[in-house]
């Protein structure tokens, strides 16, 4: 296999080209099937993500694709480095990593970009916040689903 | 137009920009304890906490109290107790640990089962003759059945609660023969006692006077860990005396447990372990002390610290703690 064919081009929305590893692009199912079509050469058009979400989406990529499949160590470390890929992100960031995540179907960034929005929000507040969600009940609806809610507490 | 409305159009909010799927994903991912939280964040939050999708994502994990070879306890996760995904109330006898329930928000079920704790196995027992056992009231209690652990059977018949008890806290205790539960009521806590010989139900007013929780029984004496007071501490309460205290000889222990914001005791033979936690809230450490405790003359009692390791890192919730013998 030549160099150039190890390689391709990813183009955001917004016309940003990233070159990268196929090892690394095909980590997103969207991509490995648009490349198994042969309905694109070597560049593929990401039509729902920006340039600077994608660069991100390919950080991700190319720490998973080389540390993937070693020992504990170092899956401990790709743990941390999760941990650290997610922590400091703002809301949109996030939000929009979890629409590339999703668009690109990259299961396991799924899985963490999702549970970094459900460890950023413990309480009513934090959802209301973080995640702008109005509170449409009445102070009555309000009392009346904590009273249901009573029963389902546990210990 | 209601201002409300108005705001409501105004901030687009960006979670619901994502497809329902992926926002059941992130749902299932909140701690469970948190849902009655959830449900109160708005109406179209609470529609999907209560839909059966939620619930069949819900992802439980069995972990056990291991000792390694270097002398650190550790938990270790058991591969074939994971996601039973269902039971909601659990009691730990002998080697066994019984699961009843429960609640999945849109419906009750009467499923039973029992886990095996040698083999790691899990049974399926006869269904509940009512769809809950533990909690008493939703809408009005309807009764409690109990299970004979012998025949491995429900008695037929059922502890009438005479409509005095309504909504309880999870967690009752068996404690010198009788069954604590506390009732719910945020101005005026209320505990109900099960006299089964007397067939008679009591209060305790001395009882009343702590809001205990997450409390543990060790040799006939109520102990639970209190974070709600400045200095938090471990109470003991003892139902024959009918008197509170507080243990001594945790001074050491207890400032190391203030940053943790949820802590649970349980008991574990002639001692008690309290799990707390350290560190943020996304990834934090769960940390667990083993407590001896001993009674001094004048009924103080003093609890000596045999252990205390860090067990756990991990970015859940743990909810259940039981200890079993095997």
């Amino acid at each position: 296999m030549s160099k150039s064919e190890k390689k391709i081009v990813l183009k955001s929305l917004d016309n940003e080209a990233f070159e990268v590893e196929k090892a690394v692009a095909l980590q997103s199912q969207t991509i490995w099937v648009m490349c198994e079509d042969k309905c694109v050469g070597n560049e593929i058009p990401l039509e729902n993500v920006t340039g600077q979400i994608l660069a991100k989406v390919i950080d991700y990529c190319k720490k998973h694709a080389v540390v993937d499949g070693d020992g504990d160590e170092s899956s401990e470390e790709l743990k941390n480095w999760d941990t650290e890929f997610t922590k400091n992100m703002d809301q949109s960031t996030l939000f929009n990593m979890i629409l590339a995540a999703n668009y690109l179907n990259i299961k396991s960034l799924l899985n963490l970009t999702c549970q970094a929005v459900a460890d950023k929000t413990k309480t009513i507040d934090e959802f209301h916040t973080f995640l702008n969600i109005e509170n449409n009940f009445t102070p009555e609806e309000e009392a009346q689903i904590c009273q249901e809610n009573l029963w389902a507490f546990d210990d | 137009m209601s201002s409300k409305s108005r705001v409501e159009k105004e901030q687009a909010s960006l979670i619901m920009l994502l497809p329902e799927d992926v926002i059941v994903d992130i749902l299932a991912r909140v701690p469970r304890c948190n849902n009655p939280t959830l449900s109160l964040v708005s109406k179209h939050f609470r529609s999907l906490v209560m839909s059966p999708e939620l619930d069949a994502r819900i992802i439980d994990d069995w972990y056990i109290l291991r000792r390694k070879a270097n002398g650190k306890r550790r938990l270790v996760l058991i591969p074939s107790l994971t996601d039973l995904c269902f039971p909601r109330s659990f009691i730990a006898m002998g080697s066994r640990i019984y699961a009843f329930g429960g609640n999945n928000y849109h419906n009750k079920t009467s499923r039973a089962l029992s886990i095996d704790c040698q083999s790691h196995t899990v049974q399926p027992l006869p269904r509940m003759p009512i769809p809950i056992i533990y909690v008493t009231g939703y809408k009005g209690m309807e009764g409690m059945v109990v299970f004979n652990t012998e025949t491995q059977m429900w008695e037929p018949e059922m502890i009438n609660t005479g409509n005095v008890i309504r909504i309880t806290w999870p967690g009752g205790v068996f404690m010198a023969d009788k069954l604590y539960i506390r009732g719910y009521d945020r101005k005026t806590p209320k505990s109900f006692v099960y006299d089964p010989k007397k067939c008679k139900w009591e209060t305790d007013e001395m009882l009343d006077s702590k809001e205990w929780e997450n409390a543990c029984v060790v040799d006939d004496v109520l102990y639970y860990y209190d974070s709600d007071c400045v200095e938090s501490m471990l109470r003991a309460y003892d139902p024959k005396q009918k008197c509170w205290s507080v243990v001594k000889g945790l001074e050491e222990l207890l400032p190391e447990t203030t940053s943790s914001w949820w802590s649970k005791t349980v008991s574990y033979g002639e001692r008690l372990a309290l799990f707390f936690h350290k560190g943020g809230r996304v990834i934090y450490e769960i940390w667990c002390a083993e407590i001896s405790l001993k009674r001094h003359q004048g009924g103080e009692i003093w609890g000596k610290v045999e252990w205390c390791d860090h067990v756990f890192t991990g970015n859940f919730n743990a909810t259940t703690y039981l200890a079993v013998m095997v």
